[in-house]
């Protein structure tokens, strides 16, 4: 058997999808959409295109029916794709950025020229008031001397950029040889949203400045960014493909032998969300272990909800998503939440409960070493 | 069809997200894991007892056919709204009502999913033995309207035995309680019975009593391969007879193993011809015990592993995803559940496969052969006309000598749409007459999933 994997109708995919999930409406569920795509293409049966279009359309991207789908239907590159071949989506995707651009917030720098938003709010995106909660007492000496990148992702390199020089001041307590470089975008915020030539565009970008840069370690300080880096593997020869793998690190597992210590400031509990995106355990464990028993993740991770262009079209949708992630933070006792996503932050900032914070973990350590 | 005006109604009745008309969110409701389409004239999520009850006098006063629907896991159509009608979801009613571990029972709306009570419950350390492959997406109202079966079944019986009462909501509106919250009750004829494994035909269920006993505190699992199906067949025997019963023993097939070998990583070697999953529970001295003589009685063979924690939730993981990679070998399948006493597995089983080799078609025989439930699965391709008549044909076959073997043709999943012409091959015209008449007293203008009675 060849071809396109086909749905099966086994209904695995529902009970993990956090649209259905948070809402109990089959319609928006991975097997639903898998019907409407086949019922497209096909055109059979009495579904108009238009509305198959628009709730075939729904979609968070975080993947997650894709790890349970035993027959590898890929849900969200598939609603990626229609959303790539409706003509006006481009039009209609950066005209909404312009009015909700939070919704957008990682592609927000790579809007066409003039179109970019202006009146960001980022308030909900300061670190913690009260200082750092952790102090990196002495850094591990692994890393000394490898040639190494940072990737920052569009989110650090335009909106919040003391994310960038954070980590930058961190590899260099880690001792490694930095080398000064302009990446662009990962590709993922852009394929989720249907730009699908853009995000192949940014990778191959990526891929040619690491080739030039002779290959070095590549510091990641965000989950949705690994992703894209990792789908740029997808496009490369074998050899080359291996080597991105194993280049691509997060700065969290570089960190990972590092001696740290807790500051006064530090909350007595802090939930740990894990974004969808997330392949690697290396932010979790580098969490648990500087934060020590303060540290909970919940029973079940949820999605933050953040859905990107869903997120534009039906606010109301993705904002329930957020809610029972929210619920599911707090659930531990918890009412600082830290994660490894720039995306996922500005979600859980902008629908944190009125006593709740987010935070990317960057911003929860000390800027210097003592 | 229905009219502007019938639309209006349901529109009035269940407001917002609560209806669906628009033929593209249907869809998600026109099918389930039988892959069958049939496309609803309408969909309503109720929330309420009220509103089923004005539902169900509106529907059989304008004679609205009714299809109740949990998840959509079954496996035959049961759920589908062939010849149109409205398709009732139980995905709003999801709520676990109580938890009472003095009366050892708890109460769920329809809708709630298997495997979330039984998290909830075990954390009351409570236990709901009913778990169909099914457990994780498929609701307790699907469950007991089809009376699922499930692997725990040897030891530990089927759906049927843990309900121990029910609200129904009948056709023109009653609101019907049966059984209670008594382990015991012999008064009256047992309606709650009547309604487990009815597969929706005498009203929708909008509440379930559950009996549930105290968790066993330890398992452990055992994957034993042979070199033979015989082998593993003289095996079975012998493990029912070490003096307990194992919670779970099921079987897989050279074709079954072969399935699972090209859908991913498998825990035995490539090329094994049968292999047993065996799974025992209780007090961990009771389950050491019991592991040594289930060890002892399942040798002779070509591998032995035992699986505890982490390990032995990987084992069983591997058999639940059986059914999706039978669609590694062909694009179609016919599935079979039959069940035969168990002294005549060994005969079933070497039937299927010998129809399955005249036949020239894959039969994936795998299954609950603790309790004689055995899955036959036809792989074919259906869009090769020569091999689908085949494959229908071998489907006769395989009922046939199931049937000769005193069997059922079908020990769990019902005959809903694609195995309702096969009913009159078992029971026989009093059998069905009777069945009928009782049907009518409930639903008296046969509003209740027409054409797919399981009779
Ligand atoms: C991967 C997989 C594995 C499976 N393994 C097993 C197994 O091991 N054992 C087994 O027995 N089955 C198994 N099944 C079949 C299926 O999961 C079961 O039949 C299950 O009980 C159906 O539950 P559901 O919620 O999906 O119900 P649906 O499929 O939605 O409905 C099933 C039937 O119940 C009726 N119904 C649903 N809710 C109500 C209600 N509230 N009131 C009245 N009638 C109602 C429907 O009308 C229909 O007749 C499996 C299916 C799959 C896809
Ligand atoms: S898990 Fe995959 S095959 Fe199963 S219903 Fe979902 S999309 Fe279809
Ligand atoms: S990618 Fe996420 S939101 Fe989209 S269908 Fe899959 S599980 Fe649902």
């Amino acid at each position: 058997m060849s071809g396109k994997p086909s749905c099966i109708r086994c209904g695995r995919c529902l009970s993990v999808c956090p649209l259905f999930r948070a809402t109990g409406r089959e319609e928006l569920a991975p097997r639903s959409k898998s019907m409407l795509l086949e019922a497209l293409d096909r055109g059979y049966g009495e579904t108009p295109q238009l509305s198959a279009e628009k709730l075939a359309a729904m979609c968070l991207g975080c993947r997650r029916c894709l790890d349970v789908c035993p027959q590898g239907v890929n849900a969200p590159q598939a609603v990626a794709e229609l959303r790539a071949v409706h003509p006006d989506f481009k039009t209609w995707l950066w005209k909404n950025a312009l009015r909700r651009p939070q919704a957008l917030f990682p592609l927000v720098g790579l809007a066409p020229r003039g179109m970019a938003p202006k009146g960001l709010d980022f308030s909900g995106l300061e670190p913690p008031s009260e200082g750092p909660w952790v102090e990196i007492v002495a850094a591990s000496t692994c890393f000394q001397g490898r040639k190494a990148v940072l990737f920052p992702g569009c989110a650090a390199t335009s909106l919040v950029r003391r994310w960038r020089t954070k980590a930058e001041n961190l590899l260099a307590a880690l001792g490694v040889d930095l080398l000064p470089a302009d990446f662009g975008c990962c590709g993922s915020p852009q394929e989720s949203g249907g730009l699908l030539h853009e995000a192949k565009a940014s990778r191959a970008r990526f891929a040619a400045l690491w080739r030039k840069l002779g290959r070095p370690l590549v510091a990641t300080i965000c989950a949705t960014c690994r992703n894209g880096l990792r789908q740029t593997a997808e496009e490369l020869d074998a050899e080359e493909a291996q080597a991105l793998r194993e280049a691509v690190t997060p700065l969290s597992a570089m960190l990972m032998q590092s001696q740290t210590r807790l500051t006064d400031a530090a909350p007595e509990r802090v939930a740990f969300h894990k974004p969808c995106h997330e392949t690697s355990p290396a932010d979790e464990l580098w969490l648990s272990k500087s934060l020590g028993d303060r540290f909970f993740a919940p029973d079940v991770g949820e999605c933050c909800g953040f859905g990107g262009a869903l997120r534009l079209a039906e606010p109301d949708l993705a904002a329930q998503v957020g809610r029972r992630c929210w619920d599911s933070l707090t659930a531990t006792g918890a009412q600082t939440a830290v994660t490894g996503c720039t995306a996922c932050v500005l979600a859980l900032s902008v629908q944190a409960p009125p006593t709740a914070r987010a935070f990317h973990w960057l911003d929860i350590f000390a800027q210097s070493l003592r | 069809m229905l009219t502007a005006e019938q639309k209006n109604y349901l529109k009035d009745l269940f407001p917002g997200d609560e209806a669906i008309f628009s033929p593209a969110s249907m869809l998600a409701y026109a099918t389930d894991a039988s892959r069958i389409l049939a496309m609803p004239d309408a969909v309503v999520r109720p929330r309420s007892l009220e509103q089923l009850a004005k539902l169900m006098a509106w529907a059989q006063e304008h004679g609205v056919p009714i299809h109740p629907r949990g998840r959509g896991t079954g496996v035959v159509g049961a759920s589908l709204a062939q010849g149109g009608g409205v398709v009732v979801s139980s995905l709003f009613m999801n709520e676990i009502l109580e938890i009472n571990s003095k009366d050892f029972l708890a109460r769920a709306q329809p809708g709630v999913v298997n495997a979330d009570l039984q998290a909830e419950l075990a954390k009351h350390r409570l236990f709901y033995p009913p778990d169909p492959a099914s457990a994780a997406i498929s609701s307790i109202g699907g469950n007991v309207s089809t009376n699922a079966g499930g692997m725990r079944a040897v030891k530990y019986g089927v759906t049927r035995d843990y309900v121990l009462g029910l609200t129904a909501v009948l056709p023109g509106g009653k609101i019907l309680h049966t059984g209670g919250r008594c382990h015991k009750d012999v008064i009256g004829l047992d309606l709650t019975s009547l309604f487990v494994g009815s597969a929706g035909a005498l009203g929708v269920i909008a509440e379930i009593t559950l009996k549930l006993i105290p968790l066993p505190p330890a398992s452990a699992s055992i994957l034993a391969v042979y070199d033979n199906l015989e082998q593993a067949l003289d095996a079975v025997d012998r493990g029912l007879s070490i003096g307990a019963l194992p919670v779970t023993l099921e079987l897989m097939s050279r074709n079954t193993l072969l399935a699972l070998e090209r859908a991913g990583e498998v825990p035995w070697p490539c090329g094994a011809q049968a292999a047993l999953l065996v799974k025992l529970d209780g007090s961990e001295p009771a389950v050491e015990h019991d592991l040594e003589k289930m060890h002892a009685a399942l040798a002779p063979a070509a591998l032995l592993r035992t699986g505890r924690g982490r390990e032995e939730t990987d084992l069983w993981e591997v058999r639940r995803l059986i059914n999706p990679a039978a669609y590694k070998i062909a694009p179609d399948k016919l599935s079979n559940d039959v069940a035969v006493p168990r002294s005549k597995l060994k005969e079933a089983i070497e039937g299927f496969e010998a129809i399955g080799r005249e036949m020239r078609l894959n039969v994936l025989c795998f299954g609950h052969v603790g309790d004689g439930n055995v899955h036959a699965n036809i792989l074919h391709d259906a869009s090769n006309v020569d091999e689908r008549r085949r494959a229908l044909k071998a489907r006769r076959r395989i009922l046939d000598t199931t049937l000769s073997l005193e069997g059922t043709i079908s020990g769990e999943h019902g005959t809903g749409i694609s195995k309702h012409g096969f009913i009159g091959l078992q029971l026989c015209e009093d059998q069905r007459r009777i069945m009928a008449d009782i049907k009518a007293v409930f639903d008296p203008t046969g509003i209740m999933t027409p054409g797919k009675e399981p009779f």
